[in-house]
């Protein structure tokens, strides 16, 4: 879709869902649930219980401030997954959430030990892309979850695939060292 | 080697393994996550509707208000004025009727030539008749100033019962009087 369209129509339903049109708003967050959810599931490692609750916290708190949704400064994709974004940097900055070791008592968690070490693995990679800049966060999200070449990357990014190719090497090794376990 | 403890996994791989993982089950997450904020849309719908009823309720009792603190407006008095000639419906007790079959103004102004004694009260009456019956001012006044030249001082005294008209050649004939005596 073409960014003006895409804005215009985004535009439109933002409008409706300010004026209460339930037919909008569920044909908005049929087309973007699947992939909010995916980004959420990415972000936190795969932690199923901790995805359903980010994602369900986002969706409400994008109906709450759907006004404040700007179509002309980004997509709604976007703009939710900033929103997941910020739910999860606020997740892992609380004490006893940093200490990857709350999940692991959760009621919904597993009592296996195994499950247990798998889930505190999954802690420790969602805090790691949690910790990393901005913009590498965005191109291992590219590569990685959205499935795009350097290629495809370096064009809609408006660099050169040698540029992309090296940022992509930086996001991965700084992944690993947020990813070693604190001393 | 055998020995040797396990070398702990690439977070790397680990991490592209829950990228890559098959597509969970969100049917359940998407049905609940779409009935709440659904929810929110709802009730925001009915708060706007509340409060545009609030406001025009608000309205209306300002105006409401504003009305009673108004003074009431002046009380509007119906004069009817009947034309001497409306026909009058006759009434068993009504003194029109001996009226009715009183001589008519011309006839009582013969009267008055044709019995000297009773001229006076002729004269008054025939003036009245002409006032009413058809409003001829100019018979009227020669009819009052007959009965005035013909009676005494007694006559001049103005009575309730005169009409407008004889009250005025009254007041005049009383003040020629008095200057006169002056004199």
């Amino acid at each position: 879709m073409k960014s003006e369209e895409r804005v215009w129509r985004e535009a439109g339903l933002r409008r409706a869902v300010l004026a209460g049109d339930e037919r909008a708003w569920r044909a908005w967050y049929d087309e973007a649930f699947q992939g909010l959810f995916n980004y959420v599931h990415w972000r936190c490692g795969g932690l199923r219980d901790l995805t359903d609750e980010i994602v369900q916290e986002t969706w409400l708190t994008a109906v709450r401030r759907m006004r404040s949704f700007d179509p002309w400064h980004g997509s709604f994709k976007n703009w939710l997954r900033g929103i997941a974004a910020n739910l999860l940097r606020n997740y892992w900055r609380q004490p006893h959430h940093a200490n990857g070791r709350l999940l692991a008592n959760h009621p919904m968690a597993p009592p296996l030990d195994s499950a247990i070490v798998q889930r505190e693995q999954a802690q420790r990679i969602a805090q790691a892309l949690a910790r990393l800049p901005e913009r590498q966060e965005e191109v291992l999200r590219a590569k990685y979850l959205d499935g795009r070449s350097v290629a495809e990357i370096a064009e809609e990014w408006g660099e050169t695939p040698k540029a992309v190719e090296s940022l992509l090497t930086r996001a991965r090794q700084a992944f690993r060292e947020a990813y070693q376990p604190d001393e | 080697m055998n020995d040797l403890p396990p070398l702990e996994p690439d977070p790397l791989t680990q991490w592209l393994a829950v990228s890559n993982s098959p597509k969970a089950d969100v049917d359940g997450l998407r049905q609940s996550v779409l009935r709440r904020t659904t929810g929110v849309l709802r009730r925001r719908r009915w708060l706007r509707r509340g409060a545009v009823v609030i406001a025009l309720s608000a309205c209306y009792l300002a105006g409401a208000a504003t009305m009673r603190m108004l003074p009431p407006p002046p009380t509007v008095l119906t004069v009817v004025v009947e034309k001497s000639g409306a026909p009058v419906p006759p009434a068993a007790n009504d003194e029109a009727l001996p009226r009715e079959t009183e001589p008519r103004a011309v006839a009582l102004e013969w009267n008055a030539l044709d019995h000297p004694e009773t001229k006076v009260e002729s004269y008054r009456r025939a003036g009245d008749r002409y006032l009413a019956e058809s409003n001829d001012v100019q018979a009227a006044v020669r009819c009052y100033k007959q009965m005035l030249d013909a009676g005494t001082e007694k006559d001049w005294t103005i009575s309730p019962d005169d009409s407008w008209l004889l009250m005025a050649l009254k007041e005049a004939r009383q003040k020629e009087n008095l200057d006169a005596k002056r004199i």
